[in-house]
């Protein structure tokens, strides 16, 4: 395996380096196909997010280094940022570590806000714009594809995902709790401030139906309903308008509560019992506490919501141990799966040495088998052929089953020593024999080449 | 008669379902605390194949009997846990709530746990049009409980969710649980399948008394637990069609109500 990474992130980099190392999507695909062009690199990836900017790269064997070197020179002149300082910002990884990073990125395990769902459909979109310039195959392919596996499988079998860790995403999260779907329910926004215009667009977004708007100032909710496709009612009908809704979100400036207990029990009576969630973001507050106790109403204040954003914050931080475990096996997963990969150029490298040797033994001796009858030459064909993979099997069963341990590319390098793979061979016309038919004869050829 | 090889085959077939319900519970108890799905699924699976056991069990009683195993209040609560258990799958199947089973089935457990205990008292009837009579009467009554199982399990988790939502710890990191939508309506249909049911258990139990008893009373001691059961069931339902009634009260009036009908299917007497 020779996979290489390179790249900058939100901790190794400010937004200023960030901002000028990213590659724009239109220039994707040229990018791309220099990435490719680099001699060094067989297949490439590119993802580039407003968080980071990762090079990934299937090297030829053994130039890792030198990889992650070729990519900081074409990261330094894509973005045309001096190499020097990029030293500053970097990282670099090889193999088994980039492997690993890249699964962790896409689960959103490195992402600035854990879990966060964005980062799965940006490493999509770089494996899309990867297949469409052709700079994926043999190992990034599946790496990828195994890579949104991974995450899918984080996301499922982990809560990572699931904590709001924002007072909307909470306002939506409990609104969940009490109503089965949002699909239908009309929201109530009083008051106006960014922060309840932000839990209302989220409401909308996942599903409420409308967004109904009041404030001491007419005017002003006609504006804000303008902008929210709703619907502005008059402040002095309150009770009213509360009557047919399901979500409060109050947010004025008042400085006593504008409902009070009695207020919201004589409501919930017109109400038929409709349960109805009251979202008090105000300082003060809107809405008397003791309300929370009467029947089917709910009422969140902005401490409370606070606690729910904390809370969550901690569970996806106590989640993401779990996460980690699933990356941690998965990464074991595929590096045996790649070892294997690597391991089948190899053991055909190594029929083929074998059969040569037979092929120029019988060349040897030829004139002595002359005198032997067909089906003895046959014989003598079928002996040596036999004791060739019978010579063979032990060794190679042995060589398969090095992928489970740490040590297996040491031990592979330790068979292709014992067996004389990384000679040169010696007529030109078999060099380039062996480059088609072993894919490791030709890296290792070209590697001279480079 | 205990000792025929049928019975002894029968009641091992009882023992295989108690045990399978004894998984199915402990993994629909896992699943909810390790949160991991997969586990409600076999706690389906497993009170799935409980239950054909327990059916197994039922119609080898039936048999040895030559007759529906009607007769004792045991075998009743046995019916009645089988047809809970088969309620507990067609809800799970059609709602995917991973929650039913850990309410249903320890309930179930207990109530079988609670049969083996019970007398082997018979209702001596005479004719057999009686009997046939009093049969049809129970076997609704079976299904009319069977249905409120859900009510009561609807009950339970309106309950606990409720709370949490007033106690502002809602659903984090916890067991997850419906929304209080989804539990009010789950607990509202299964209620009217179960009233109705019980409703007609009530009237034919009337009916039989007037009719075939000896000395035909209008109060029966042992009825007070199913008319309350009734009459609370009733006043729930009118309360939320005429005024929207529901909540947290309604919920513990719900579970009393189950409890009473638990109370007089097991055959307690006030």
């Amino acid at each position: 395996m020779s996979i290489v990474l390179f790249g900058v992130n939100h901790r190794s980099a400010p937004l200023e380096v960030r901002e000028r190392l990213a590659f724009p999507t239109e220039g994707l695909q040229d990018a791309l196909h220099r990435l490719t062009g680099i001699p060094s690199f067989l297949e490439g990836l590119i993802l580039s997010t407003c968080n980071r900017t990762e090079l990934l790269a299937h090297a030829h064997g053994g130039e890792n280094l030198e990889g992650a070197e070729a990519m900081k020179r074409f990261l330094a002149e894509e973005r045309n940022f001096p190499a020097v300082e990029l030293e500053r910002y970097c990282y670099r990884m090889a193999d088994r570590d980039a492997v690993h990073h890249l699964f962790r990125v896409t689960a959103s395990l490195d992402s600035m806000v854990l879990g966060e769902a964005q980062i799965l459909g940006q490493v999509k979109h770089a494996y899309q714009a990867a297949l469409q310039a052709g700079s994926v195959g043999a190992v990034l392919d599946p790496l990828l594809r195994r890579a949104l596996g991974v995450a899918k499988k984080v996301r499922t079998q982990t809560g990572i995902a699931r904590h709001p860790l924002s007072v909307s995403s909470a306002a939506v999260s409990l609104a969940k709790t009490i109503f089965e779907e949002l699909k239908g329910r009309r929201v109530l926004l009083i008051g106006a401030g960014k922060m309840a215009e932000l839990a209302a667009r989220a409401l909308v977004e996942r599903g409420a139906d409308s967004v109904v708007i009041t404030n001491r100032s007419f005017p002003r909710a006609l504006e804000l309903s303008q902008s929210f496709g709703g619907r502005a009612e008059p402040f002095e009908r309150l009770l009213e308008t509360l009557e047919r809704v399901d979500i409060v979100i109050s947010s004025t400036a008042a400085e006593e509560p504008i409902l009070r207990y009695d207020d919201v029990t004589r409501l919930i009576r017109a109400r038929k019992n409709r349960p109805i969630f009251f979202i008090d973001i105000a300082l003060p507050r809107d809405i008397e506490a003791k309300v929370n106790t009467i029947d089917n109403v709910y009422l969140y204040d902005l401490d409370d919501l606070a606690d729910v954003v904390s809370t969550g914050r901690a569970e996806r931080e106590a989640e993401a141990t779990r996460a980690e475990e699933i990356v941690r096996r998965e990464v074991e997963v595929f590096e045996t799966w790649i070892r294997h990969q690597d391991l089948s150029p190899l053991i055909s490298a190594t029929r083929e040495r074998l059969e040569r040797l037979r092929a120029s033994e019988f060349e040897r001796h030829r004139a002595r088998l002359s005198t032997l009858t067909k089906e003895q030459r046959q014989a003598v064909e079928d002996l040596t052929g036999g004791l060739m993979s019978k010579i063979l099997h032990q060794p190679i069963q042995a060589l398969k089953r090095t992928v489970r341990l740490p040590d297996g590319p040491d031990r592979a390098r330790f068979f292709r020593e014992v067996f004389g793979l990384d000679e040169r061979p010696a007529e030109p016309d078999e060099n380039s024999r062996d480059q088609t038919t072993t894919g490791k004869g030709g890296e290792d050829d070209s590697s001279d080449r480079s | 008669m205990l000792d025929s090889p049928v019975m002894e085959a029968s009641l091992l077939l009882l023992r295989i379902a108690v045990l399978l319900y004894v998984a199915a519970a402990a993994s629909a108890f896992a699943s909810l605390f390790l949160k991991d799905r997969r586990g409600s699924f076999l706690a389906a699976s497993l009170a799935g194949t409980g239950l054909f056991a327990h059916l197994g069990y039922l119609i080898a009683r039936g048999l040895e009997m030559g007759r529906l195993p009607l007769e004792e209040y045991r075998d009743v609560v046995s019916v009645l846990c089988c047809a809970a258990v088969a309620v507990y799958l067609i809800a799970y199947l059609r709602t995917r709530l991973e929650v039913l089973g850990a309410v249903i089935l320890p309930l179930v457990l207990v109530l079988l746990f609670i049969s083996d205990l019970l007398p082997a008292e018979v209702v001596p009837v005479s004719r057999d049009l009686e009997r046939a009579f009093l049969d049809f009467h129970i076997s609704i009554a079976v299904l009319g409980a069977a249905a409120l199982f859900l009510t009561f399990a609807a009950s339970i988790m309106y309950l606990v969710q409720e709370r949490r939502i007033k106690l502002k710890k809602a659903g984090l990191g916890r067991v997850p649980l419906p929304s209080l939508e989804k539990c009010d309506s789950l607990g509202n249909i299964s209620l009217m399948w179960g009233f109705p049911l019980l409703t007609l258990t009530i009237v034919t139990g009337g009916v039989w008394a007037a009719n075939f008893r000896e000395r035909p009373t209008i109060w029966e001691r042992q009825e007070t637990f199913a008319l309350l059961a009734w009459v609370l069931l009733g006043l729930i339902l009118s309360a939320r069609f005429f005024r929207g009634w529901r909540g947290r009260k309604a919920a513990y009036l719900t579970i009393l109500a189950f409890t009473a009908l638990i109370l007089r299917m097991i055959g307690v007497v006030l």
